[in-house]
């Protein structure tokens, strides 16, 4: 396979001509500051694209039409969406805690920027290579449920409580067996940092299978990604945001700009599940590269592994329907814990022979 | 995980819905949608005041000199319209029929009251005396109207 | 249906109760007995234990205004034999009141309330007797002959002071969460959550106030009449013929049944004939709109399981049941196809062939849903071994329809009391045995099926048979000689009845609707009690609650 860590360079090019006319500190931290403008920008616009692709998905499978009208095929249907959201009026219903409601929605889109700092979109795309790369996803993937909390017990509304209570029962159930499945991955691979697990899933065994941990531990994948699914709040999980029992759950009083963060940090967080799986079980952005523009065919690779991933999300939606809540908890902690624990079992086996 | 396999099914076939309002679908003959009057065809029987559950139209006739039963007036209040059918099956002349009009709603409900301008009620027989008069009104092309279409469809 | 052992009832009750009761048997062969007001309770006592009359079917009453009476009618019956009885109670217009019949049977708590309502009987001992469709500050009993109507309108509540609830425990009040902190011995703290009308997933406008403590509900409250129209007041305002469209509007999903029973009711009454033609077409008319109903039903259960695909599959279906009925009325939802004498028109020819497509995709269909729906793991988990309804409840609340078979109890008024055609077709009546949600869902399914054995039955018989008339004679201004009738169908959602009162003028003089979902729904606090929220959203769908019908 042809060699595709060359970086395209960016650092060196980019903080010399700051350092042209600014101090080297504040060039690297404009630099820093740039990157993850950009990462915003990704965020933003895969939710964009996310949610027309949900809709259009979930309306075939209903057999249905999707959105049609607003643009070709309905493409513009969220920047519709979008432009509806900001212009409208800012509630703030009277009787709310004021700094928990204001702030709930920032912490759950700032727990989803974090997340996905550390995916490594291409060899040499990632924004920060750090050495507990994992470590630090799984941290900032559960500080979400501190933003649901706040939304739902802020809002002075019981039907948000309710939700708030479920979403934090249902995170931090589901913490347990996701992280013992990541822990299967990260074992086959010896080191915690993103970048070196999707190296460590190079090559190909017999020629045509290539070396990807689904097929080492296929249990761990699947355990993944219903936890994902759970981390999430997505069916058949979505208690919080029970659309049939409680209006809207910890949504519920939420309306304009803030709906729209929220709603924005869910598809971002739905991506940034299914990045992860690609990472860890999927191979990354491993993949053939052509000659034609070979620094871009690994984030082609890493996206459309991801985008499969997401659209089994929204295939499970449509079909499925959701738990109540103890058996929910009966789930992740009857099943699905003894199950991880059972992987990692398999999994130092596995380590044991091949090294 | 049979779901599964129904929805991936279901999502590969056509969907079933038709774009509306860019394509539209046919009525059946007998639909019972808005309101079509011909006031040439009606003789002011009153039969369709009468089977109207809830009293939305109005019959105002006048019996002429040659003991004839003439119609001035035909008033429908349309906001109480349960659209049954009850008065187009008691016309028994085919005067009132429902079309399938589907577009009944507005945003006032004056407009909704509805009723046959003075052109289009028949005139009466000219007065000629005695047996050789011109037969009254029935001309060939019966004037209609169609009531609950383009005033109330803005 | 006619009272069995007639003479023995009448000759053991006159035996044991005197001049208090007269017992007399009118031409449609039910047992009537008069009864002076002090005595009724002991006189529905005396019935239901010794004389098996274990189910009170209805409860209305009548107000005689020429006699200066309001008669409160008790119609009672016995599921197992079957056999049905009608006890009236005449009272002095000026001050109408008798004891109340709660402590005989449970059932009677929302019917009473509602006779109170309308006429303004007080029923003594009553637990809670207040207005239960029209709101508290109503002035006046609407259904008395003397009413006057005046424009009055509800009270307007300040948005943080939401009407009270009445619990049994006394009142208290919704949007507090810790006034009802502790209540003494040691209770958790509970508050009250309100499913207010306005909810994606109570069929209708329903408002139910739940206790909950943590998830687990311990007490419920369901506050109805928001849908109320008077449509029994209505009715008497309008022609015989003339009603019809407005039976279509109370179960608005099956709107054939409601005409059906109507018009059999008034059939009843005027003595007319139907000819065979028009009895064969309504038969397949009915069933088509059972199937159409349990679709619906079916969906919704699906929908407010978190299921939201199979709800917009069954629209598929139901589509081209509309398409059918469309084909022969002219109206898709409100259909208004009955007619005293017969139905509207006869069959187009378009009819039976699309109709004979149908039935061939529709097992191919519900396989379809069983795939998704029925088959799925989480769903029988989320419904299976929900809610536990068992006989003596059922009983006990005078439940009937899909729900009282899924108890085990063999009741079902097509086999039961055979109405129109129903005796010459061959289906069966599918029973359930635990009397859970699930059972709640699947006997839906299974009367499905056969439904569509009914209708293919029907389109046989109809070919069989050749074209013919669909309208019997019946004389242009209807005027049925004074009496009254009672018919009782099974629609969808249970014993559907119609009591017409007729004192030979062209309006009906009064026009009850047994409504099977109101009486159903009081069983909804017992059933639900000590269930989670989510099951409470299933078991409320397993009612299969359509409001229209519940608020007349």
């Amino acid at each position: 396979m042809p060699d595709v860590t060359q970086g395209l360079g960016a650092y060196e090019v980019i903080v010399g001509w700051l350092s042209g006319f600014t101090p080297h500190w504040l060039a690297e931290v404009l630099y820093r500051v740039g990157a993850g403008l950009l990462i915003l920008t990704l965020i933003s616009t895969l939710a964009l694209v996310l949610v027309y692709i949900l809709r259009k998905v979930m309306g075939h499978m209903q057999c249905r039409l999707g959105p049609r009208v607003t643009g070709p095929f309905g493409l513009l249907q969220t920047a519709a969406d979008a432009v509806k959201l900001m212009q409208k009026e800012d509630i703030i219903p009277t009787n709310v805690d004021r700094f928990l409601f204001i702030l709930a929605p920032y912490v759950v889109f700032f727990s989803c920027g974090m997340i996905f700092m550390v995916l490594p979109l291409s060899p040499t795309w990632i924004l920060n290579d750090l050495e507990v790369g994992v470590l630090f996803f799984v941290a900032f993937g559960s500080l979400a449920s501190f933003g649901l909390l706040m939304g739902g017990f802020g809002s002075n509304n019981k039907y948000s409580l309710v939700g708030g209570m479920r979403s934090v029962a249902q995170v931090v159930s589901y913490e347990v067996p996701m992280v013992l499945a990541i822990l299967g991955a990260v074992m086959l691979a010896g080191s915690l940092s993103m970048h070196q697990i999707v190296v460590a899933q190079e090559g190909m065994w017999l020629g045509f299978i290539p070396k990807w941990f689904i097929f080492l531990q296929p249990l761990g994948f699947v355990i993944y990604f219903l936890c994902g699914l759970a981390e999430t709040g997505q069916t058949p999980f979505d208690l919080p945001e029970g659309e049939s029992e409680l209006v809207a759950g910890y949504n519920t009083e939420y309306s304009g700009m803030r709906f729209a963060l929220f709603f924005l940090a869910e598809f971002g967080n739905l991506f940034a599940i299914s990045a992860m799986a690609t990472t860890l079980f999927l191979g990354g952005w491993h993949g053939p590269v052509f000659s034609f523009l070979p620094w871009l065919w690994p984030f082609v690779w890493f996206m459309a592994k991801a985008m499969a991933l997401t659209f089994c999300m929204m295939w499970v939606r449509s079909t499925w329907l959701r738990f109540r809540i103890d058996q929910m908890m009966d789930f992740a902690w009857k099943i699905l814990v003894p199950l991880s624990l059972l992987n990692i079992f398999i999994t130092a086996g596995e380590v044991a022979i091949i090294r | 995980m049979r779901g599964l396999r129904v929805t991936m099914g279901v999502m590969l076939t056509k969907p079933i819905t038709v774009e509306y309002p860019f394509k539209k679908l046919k009525f059946a003959p007998v639909y019972r949608g808005g309101f079509c009057f011909y006031p040439a065809k009606c003789i002011g029987c009153k039969l369709c005041q009468t089977a109207c559950p809830n009293k939305v139209i109005s019959v105002k006739t006048v019996r002429g000199e040659d003991k004839k039963i003439r119609l001035t007036g035909y008033e429908m209040d349309l906001q109480y319209c349960l659209y049954c059918g009850l008065c187009v099956e008691a016309c028994n002349k085919d005067a009132l029929v429902m079309t399938d009009q589907i577009k009944l709603a507005s945003y006032d409900r004056q407009v909704l009251k509805i009723e046959i301008p003075e052109e289009l009620i028949p005139a009466p027989p000219p007065v000629t005396a005695r047996s050789t008069a011109a037969a009254p009104a029935k001309t060939a092309e019966s004037t209609t109207k169609n009531v609950g279409q383009s005033e109330v469809s803005q | 249906m006619k009272t069995k052992d007639v003479e023995k009832k009448k000759a053991a009750l006159s035996k044991r109760f005197g001049e208090a009761v007269t017992v007399t048997l009118p031409k449609d062969g039910i047992l009537e007995a008069v009864v002076a007001p002090p005595q009724v309770v002991e006189v529905l006592r005396a019935l239901k234990e010794d004389y098996d009359f274990h189910q009170l079917h209805d409860l209305t009453a009548v107000d005689y205004i020429k006699d200066n009476q309001i008669t409160v009618v008790y119609r009672l019956m016995n599921l197992e034999k079957p056999d049905m009885m009608v006890v009236k109670v005449p009272l002095d217009r000026s001050q109408p009141e008798v004891a109340t019949a709660t402590d005989v049977y449970p059932a009677a708590n929302w019917l009473e309330r509602e006779v109170y309502d309308y006429f303004g009987v007080k029923f003594t001992g009553h637990p809670n007797l207040t207005r239960i469709m029209l709101w508290d500050g109503f002035e006046g009993h609407p259904f008395r002959k003397d009413f006057q109507a005046f424009d009055q309108a509800p009270p307007d509540y300040d948005p943080f002071e939401t009407a009270y609830v009445d619990f049994s425990e006394g009142r208290l009040q919704l949007t507090d969460v810790s006034s009802n902190g502790n209540r003494g011995n040691g209770s958790p703290r509970t508050f009250i959550l309100n499913f207010g009308p306005q909810h994606p997933s109570t069929h209708g406008v329903f408002r139910a106030a739940v206790e909950l403590d943590g998830e687990t509900i311990v007490d419920l409250k369901p506050v109805i009449g928001y849908l109320h129209r008077g449509l029994e007041k209505i009715v008497e305002n309008r022609t015989w013929a003339q009603v019809i469209p407005y039976t279509d509007r109370t179960d608005y999903l099956a709107t054939m049944n409601n005409n059906h029973v109507y018009v059999l009711a008034v059939e009843k009454l005027a003595g007319i004939q139907v000819p065979p033609r028009a009895e064969l077409i309504r038969v397949l008319m009915a069933e088509l709109n059972r199937i159409h109903s349990h679709l619906m039903a079916i969906g919704c259960l699906g929908l407010d399981c978190g299921a939201i695909t199979p709800f917009l599959y069954v629209w598929r279906e139901r589509e081209k049941i509309y398409d059918l009925f469309e084909m022969v009325c002219g109206g898709r939802l409100l259909t208004t196809y009955f007619r005293i004498g017969g139905v509207a028109r006869d069959l187009p020819e378009e009819f039976l062939p699309c109709l004979k497509k149908l039935l061939t995709e529709m097992p191919g269909y519900i396989e379809q849903y069983n795939n998704i729906l029925s088959g799925n793991e989480i769903f029988q988990m989320r419904l299976k071994k929900v809610a536990h309804l068992t006989k003596e409840m059922a009983m006990k609340y005078s439940i009937t329809g899909p729900m009282l078979r899924s108890t085990g109890i063999n009741y079902d008024v097509r086999k039961v009391d055979p109405y129109s055609l129903y005796s010459q077709f061959d289906f069966q009546v599918p029973l359930g045995k635990n009397g859970d949600a699930w059972d709640f869902y699947w006997l839906r399914v299974l009367e499905m099926w056969q439904s569509l054995r009914i209708v293919w039955q029907a389109t046989e018989y109809l070919e069989e048979m050749g074209p013919g008339p669909v309208m019997g004679k019946v004389p242009k201004a209807l005027k049925p000689p004074a009496g009254e009738a009672y018919v009782h169908i099974e629609s969808p959602k249970g014993d559907l009845g119609c009591y017409v009162v007729s004192d030979g003028g062209p309006n009906p003089y009064r026009f009850r609707w047994r409504p099977p979902l109101f009486i159903n729904l009081q069983s909804l606090p017992e059933l639900v009690r000590g269930w989670k929220i989510a099951d409470f959203i299933a078991i409320f769908a397993g009612y299969d609650a359509v409001m229209g019908e519940i608020d007349r």
